[in-house]
């Protein structure tokens, strides 16, 4: 019998981090956690474009589909945040110990592997935003007053959806220094309104909240300053920045 | 049934020609494995493993004994890098094995204790994220897999989702992913753990014929398994290796002072050959049950005295022989004897050099 020639095995080193990637973007949008986010967000967005629409037709009163979409993603994104929090507070604490051990015992480094979930995590929570915020778009274009601009709303979208960003980023990191799901959750949380009311104490320093609230419905007509844009966006890469480093640093030393 | 032997006679693994024999060979120097007081102290409260140093040539196929919380699991942990140890290092191939060793782990094939499969994974798709882990293209990935899902006799629920898995299937499932980055150097946590006599058979030959080409670490409470499949042994006790050393040599330390003698004659004869026992220096006590003989030599290590002395009175006694057995399994004996010494050793533990042999 002949032998087989030696085959040259070629090894893809990227390879690890998409595959860490893929399989944990593909469980989280099978999972029940961003179905229910994207879910409830899609509920209240067509109870809310009823109540408005209602209040339109019946009593005669003017509805902007600028105040419709602000209001939205804010009571929204208050009320389901707490979803977000568990999507990236349980990505990888949630895998510890075997599941975890039968993917860090492969050819796949530390380092990717936390780029691996934070990435996915932080495209599920996007997508699942940028989704909801597209149909909540397109309804109040057509059922509301048309006074939405579309570059504008398109800032609008990119402006929460980077303050999102950076809370999943530093739900992703707790998530890879803390043993336990659910003391994550509780210290990301307590980072979320704690630090957010520390840092409305020193004006200036860092993208002001309420302030962001506030001008929304502005930017969604138009009215943007893209000033306020990129400071918001650079302070949202800084924080992620910072904290992927330190979450990967803390978890390349660490035991699993 | 042995289905498993497929795995290492498929044409997608490599079997050992003689240029690869020639090249093991020549790397018999380098160690596959080396460990230099490797110690690891969880939080500052819990020690679960102490100063162990250990060197593996290529083709060893090593049993790991121990106890429940011996550090059995610990010790492969920190080999493979998912722990990193407070103290000591493990190399690998020559290297320092560390959390972000991918390439090192890429020559290493592992099966945890009760291994965790992701949920909604078929075998199909779990291996092949596998072999991706590994970064494996398509074009190597996709015909090993499938090799491996024949080889393992999973073809038939390739696409059945793994939570439905029995046991022994998730073993076979286990086995399928630890080789398929062929790797040169296997480390199983416990693979018997939980299989049924028949698949544990299966795995037995599976180790039996990987342990031909590869170098292996096993860990097991079967010492029956051990037994069958090693070559090599190392016995921890209390997270402190006790013995590193050939299964032969382990065997060689246990007390060979105990047998069981059968016996066909008269009452008479057998009561007398009894008190002629009991009179011998070599006997430290004897029993008699149903014309059984429980006996108890005085020489722990060298029974043949022992012996002789019984045959001498058996044919003075005219009592026939129908058979002569030592009891107790002798790894298990070996083991049980090991972690009894060190148990009593007490501070003379202190003083004791651990064992720092090439195995």
């Amino acid at each position: 019998m002949a032998e087989s020639p030696a085959v040259n095995v070629v090894i893809n080193r990227w390879l690890p981090y998409w595959a860490v990637l893929q399989a944990d973007f593909g469980q989280v949008l099978c999972g029940w956690v961003w179905r229910a986010w994207v879910g409830v967000c899609l509920l209240a967005t067509g109870c809310w474009l009823v109540y408005r629409l209602g209040a339109h037709r019946e009593a005669g009163l003017v509805q902007e589909a600028s105040t419709f979409l602000t209001d939205l993603v804010r009571w929204v994104l208050m009320g389901s945040v707490g979803l977000v929090v568990i999507l990236a507070a349980g990505a990888i604490s949630s895998e510890r110990g075997t599941l975890a051990d039968s993917i860090l015992s492969r050819g796949i480094s530390r380092r990717q592997y936390y780029l691996g979930k934070f990435h996915s995590r932080l495209g599920a929570v996007l997508c699942g935003f940028f989704l909801v915020s597209l149909i909540a778009t397109i309804l109040g274009q057509f059922f509301l007053k048309e006074d939405l601009d579309l570059k504008g709303c398109m800032l609008a979208t990119w402006e929460v959806g980077m303050l999102l960003a950076a809370l999943v980023s530093i739900g992703v990191m707790l998530s890879s220094i803390l043993n336990n799901t659910l003391v994550g959750i509780m210290v990301l949380w307590f980072a979320l309104y704690g630090g957010g009311a520390i840092l409305s104490l020193v004006p200036g320093l860092v993208p002001q909240l309420h302030l962001v609230w506030n001008r929304l419905p502005y930017v969604i007509k138009g009215h943007y300053s893209l000033v306020a844009l990129g400071e918001i966006t650079l302070f949202s890469l800084v924080v992620c920045t910072i904290t992927s480093l330190f979450g990967m640093a803390y978890f390349s030393r660490r035991d699993v | 049934m042995r289905i498993w032997v497929g795995v290492y006679s498929s044409p997608h693994f490599r079997i050992p020609t003689p240029v690869m024999e020639a090249k093991v060979a020549e790397k018999k120097a380098e160690l596959v494995l080396e460990t230099n007081q490797l110690t690891k102290i969880y939080q500052n409260s819990q020690i679960a493993l102490n100063d162990v140093s250990l060197k593996l040539e290529p083709g060893t196929v090593l049993g790991l004994l121990g106890a429940n919380g011996a550090g059995k699991t610990t010790l492969l942990r920190l080999v493979i890098g998912l722990h990193r140890p407070t103290a000591g290092w493990a190399k690998v191939f020559g290297e320092v094995m560390t959390p972000n060793s991918a390439d090192l782990r890429r020559k290493i094939g592992y099966i945890p204790t009760n291994p965790q499969f992701p949920k909604g994974m078929t075998p199909i798709t779990y291996l092949d994220y596998m072999a991706r882990l590994f970064g494996l293209s398509r074009d190597t990935r996709k015909p090993r897999l499938a090799s491996l899902i024949r080889a393992v006799g999973l073809l038939g629920a390739s696409g059945d989702p793994i939570d439905t898995f029995s046991n022994g299937m998730s073993a076979r499932l286990a086995v399928a992913t630890s080789l398929i980055n062929e790797p040169d150097l296997l480390f199983w946590d416990e693979p018997t753990h939980g299989l049924d006599p028949e698949a544990r058979r299966s795995m037995l030959d599976l180790m039996k014929g990987l342990g031909q080409a590869k170098t292996i670490i096993v860990s097991s409470h079967n010492l029956g398994d051990i037994d069958e499949v090693c070559n090599h042994a190392a016995v921890l006790s209390r997270g402190q290796m006790i013995y590193c050393g050939s299964l032969q040599d382990l065997k060689g330390r246990m007390r060979r002072n105990h047998y069981e003698v059968d016996l066909e004659g008269d009452q008479r004869s057998i009561t007398k050959l009894l008190s002629m026992l009991r009179g011998t220096g070599e006997v430290r006590s004897v029993e008699l049950q149903h014309r059984k003989l429980t006996l108890y030599f005085n020489d722990e290590l060298n029974s043949a005295n022992g012996i002789a002395t019984v045959m001498m009175a058996l044919n003075e006694c005219k009592v026939t022989l129908v058979g002569i057995r030592s009891v107790g399994q002798q790894t298990e004996q070996a083991f049980l004897d090991l972690v009894e010494k060190d148990e009593t050793a007490g501070f003379a533990r202190i003083y004791k050099q651990p064992p720092k042999m090439a195995a």
